[in-house]
């Protein structure tokens, strides 16, 4: 015994330094994600009811064989983009390498489309919208946070007097909580004439606008066209809680990229200076490219938090905009708590729980050749 | 051997656990001893009326040696989150405040109990001259949609949704008190166009702010001649000819501007107590804030009215919060929430209530109280409104009401925003239906 320990010490102390991190992650991270998916198979109102089986993916999905179709379709996509990424160096002429990817990514578009119309018709339509509620939230919240935060890490990077100054008040909006945040936009963002935001935009002569209580899309209000389905973007009011996230998080970002701005040898900087290159070059040749890192880190994480967006939408929300606050977080909350539908909202978990599992293994092969400074 | 053995001791000892056996039966009532107990009470009270029972409590305690903890827990909705999710747990409290739909709710999952339990005790229980005072007020407690009728609810208070309106603004205006929805859209329509000259304030002028919920849409619809739940058939009916009339009166308001969605929450009393409302559509259990509104705002002559109404009565929605008892398996406990539930209903503390919160008294006998006639004569609109009860019907006592609410007033809002009238009830309707199936489903 004492021999098999000395022989193997080595590795017998590593597995007790990592248990206690083990035990942890097990019984905190992994485990509840097991449970999730064990509630969603049964009917569970506050107690475990009977066995479902698949009853609660079925309503949800209205065909699982469409979501996993749907999944599949959003994987060919990842490989359209895999394949014109590798190949289209490789290949003599990468026009074949374009109509190759192409075509992978026309597949991947009829499948998404058949299978995701396919659920709508016969699957849990509030669900189902807010994940589009959610995508929308996502997509536009973070790369305006990210965008928005590049510029002023840039400005920030320049000799500024009173540079630590505005550092920290960058910060502000970030450790505000969410919710008295939230209750401050509700008031600024409320439909009375005279309301601040109203009041503010009238000095330019523009009409005061419904804000969080008005469920036009936003290509109706911009455009004049009235589009159903996912073109048509998110509402008014649904672009007021983005626009809460983008103050909120541009600085939290903006912080960040800073840091990252401060690793970039300045020789490079002075190289192109000597080189003649414009403020703008530089800015798109040498600084994008060598943040891109740190772009490709924030981009991931956020898009993902941002799927899990939820105490300032819950503030922000009114009955006027209807559904399309109700993000996916606010639809599986709406389950679980206000309908006790514990199996059924832990079923939309597990959905959510692979959806972004997808999205996280799209984000990688995207920027995987970005990950690195070669 | 051995094994066989395990498995029937296992067996034997899960059925045990499992049964009914321990179960509080009428024996462990009528035994019990609820002195030094500590009764966990949830409320929706914030404020004067959450002093204002802790007081009581603490009277209670002096008398009987039971500890009253009293917690606010936010609106009924989450009163009812928090029962729920805390069923079968020790953290579950003896009694909350609630509405039948909440009591049903609960009760299906095990997280209420049927009081008839401790009401029949022959220590602990009320007497048939008890049950004779509280007349309706008793009977409304218990729940047909279940076997056995259990009696979920034990009334504690009573209010109705009742117009409240700008009366010197009205007779500005040349109006006299609006009792058809005709009338009231006219004069909604002429205040929307004029301002009045007590205004505080430069908020533009409006007819009425709509505070969406569904209780605002039942009272709209019940004024109408209709109902939004059909007990015979156990469907809603959201989408039946009151329920379109009531949309179309509403929207019709909204589409010339004389109506609004309420702009936040309270908004309403705020803006009629500054002058620029004329009417709102509130609880009588809120007549002492109405009160506060216009005596910090325009500080002139308002008043109270039923629900303008097509019918040749008025019907009005009435509001039956009472006591739900949570299910915690322990007969002192049981017996201790129950004495604290008889105490705040007693014909003395029903009339005091009643003139500390602005609901009204369950107690016949609390009507001659002098503190109910001394408010009679000093709030002429409260002394209004105990007389408008009579004209009251329920919203629907059933399982996942809560739910379909937070559907209708996303459906009411976005009629009054212009939507089509029918398409929106009649899917409202089938949403409401659908969670009113799933929710009874085993």
């Amino acid at each position: 015994m004492s021999r098999i320990f000395s022989k193997y010490s080595e590795q017998i102390n590593g597995y007790i330094f990592i248990l206690p991190a083990f035990l942890i992650i097990s019984l905190f991270g992994i485990f509840p994600v097991f449970f999730g998916m064990y509630m969603s198979l049964h009917k569970w109102k506050v107690f475990k009811g009977r066995f479902l089986g698949f009853e609660n993916y079925q309503k949800i999905l209205g065909d699982i064989s469409s979501f996993w179709i749907f999944i599949l379709g959003l994987l060919i996509m990842i490989a359209s983009y895999w394949v014109w990424s590798e190949y289209k160096d490789k290949m003599k002429n990468s026009f074949y390498c374009f109509v190759v990817s192409s075509f992978i990514l026309l597949i991947s578009l009829y499948l998404i489309n058949i299978s995701w119309t396919n659920m709508m018709e016969k699957g849990d339509a509030d669900f189902l919208n807010s994940l589009i509620y959610i995508f929308y939230y996502s997509f536009f919240a973070i790369t305006t946070e990210v965008g928005l935060g590049l510029l002023i890490a840039f400005a920030l990077y320049q000799k500024l007097k009173g540079k630590q100054f505005f550092q920290m008040i960058l910060l502000f909006p970030y450790i505000t909580p969410a919710v008295m945040g939230g209750a401050v936009f509700f008031i600024i963002f409320g439909k009375a004439e005279n309301s601040i935001l109203n009041e503010f935009i009238g000095l330019f002569g523009y009409d005061p606008q419904l804000w969080l209580f008005d469920k036009r899309k936003i290509t109706e209000i911009m455009f004049g066209i009235k589009i159903e389905g996912f073109f048509a973007g998110p509402s008014l009011a649904l672009l007021t809680s983005i626009l809460y996230g983008v103050w909120s998080y541009t600085g939290y970002y903006a912080i960040i990229l800073l840091a990252g701005l401060s690793i970039i040898p300045s020789d490079l900087y002075e190289a192109a200076k000597a080189e003649g290159a414009t403020r703008w070059q530089t800015f798109i040749k040498i600084t994008i490219p060598l943040l891109m890192p740190i772009i490709f880190f924030l981009l991931l994480t956020g898009f993902i938090n941002s799927f899990q967006a939820f105490n300032h939408i819950m503030v922000m929300k009114t009955s006027s905009a209807g559904e399309t606050m109700d993000v996916v977080t606010i639809e599986i909350f709406d389950h679980f708590w206000d309908r006790v539908k514990f199996g059924y909202a832990a079923a939309e978990g597990v959905v959510l729980f692979i959806i972004l599992n997808v999205l996280a293994i799209s984000q990688y092969v995207i920027f995987r050749k970005r990950l690195n400074y070669d | 051997m051995f094994k066989k053995l395990l498995i029937k001791v296992v067996f034997l000892t899960t059925f045990l656990f499992s049964s009914q056996l321990f179960a509080v039966t009428a024996a462990d009532i009528e035994n019990a001893n609820p002195k030094g107990q500590t009764v966990e009470f949830w409320v929706q009270y914030s404020d004067e009326r959450l002093d204002a029972m802790k007081a009581r409590a603490e009277r209670f305690e002096a008398e009987t040696g039971i500890t009253v903890n009293i917690t606010y827990k936010g609106h009924y909705g989450k009163v009812q989150s928090a029962m729920m999710t805390s069923a079968g747990t020790p953290d579950q409290a003896d009694v909350a405040r609630g509405y039948g739909n909440a009591a049903a709710d609960m009760y299906q999952i095990g997280a209420a109990m049927d009081q008839s339990i401790l009401a029949n005790s022959s220590k602990w229980g009320v007497t048939q001259d008890d049950i004779d005072d509280w007349g309706a007020n008793w009977t409304v407690g218990f729940s047909g949609y279940f076997d056995g009728n259990p009696k979920l609810l034990h009334e504690v208070g009573k209010s109705i949704e009742v117009v409240y309106y700008n009366k010197d603004w009205l007779n500005e205006l040349g109006l006299s008190e609006p009792k058809t929805p005709a009338e009231f859209a006219e004069a909604a329509c002429a205040a929307t166009n004029s301002t009045f000259s007590g205004r505080v304030g430069d908020t533009p002028s409006l007819g009425y702010e709509i505070d969406t919920d569904a209780s605002n849409f039942a009272a709209w619809v019940f004024a109408h001649g209709g109902d939004v739940f059909d007990y015979d058939s156990g469907q809603y009916i959201l989408n039946g000819p009151a329920a379109v009339a009531a949309m179309e009166f509403i929207q019709g308001m909204s589409n010339k501007g004389c109506a609004q969605v309420t702009r936040d929450k309270y908004a309403d009393q705020q803006y009629l107590g500054l002058g620029s409302n004329l009417f709102a559509l509130s609880s009588t259990s809120g007549i002492t804030y109405f009160q506060s509104a216009i005596e910090d705002g325009y500080n002139g002559n308002w008043e109270i009215s039923a629900v303008p109404h097509t019918t040749s009565e008025p019907v009005m929605n009435l509001y039956g919060g009472g006591l739900i008892m949570g299910n915690t398996n322990n007969a002192d406990k049981m017996v201790a929430a129950y004495q604290w539930m008889k105490y705040i209903t007693n014909t003395e503390n029903s009339a005091v209530w009643s003139t500390e919160s602005g609901y009204g008294f369950v107690r016949t006998s609390s009507a001659d109280h002098p503190l109910i006639v001394a408010k009679r004569n000093d709030l002429p609109q409260y002394d209004r409104s105990l007389g408008l009860i009579k004209y009251g019907k329920g919203e629907p006592s059933v399982p996942a009401y809560y739910s379909v609410r937070g559907e209708i007033e996303k459906a009411y809002a976005a009629i009054i925003n212009g939507d089509d009238i029918m398409s929106t009830l009649n899917s409202l309707n089938d949403e409401a239906n659908a969670i009113l199936a799933d929710a009874i489903e085993n």
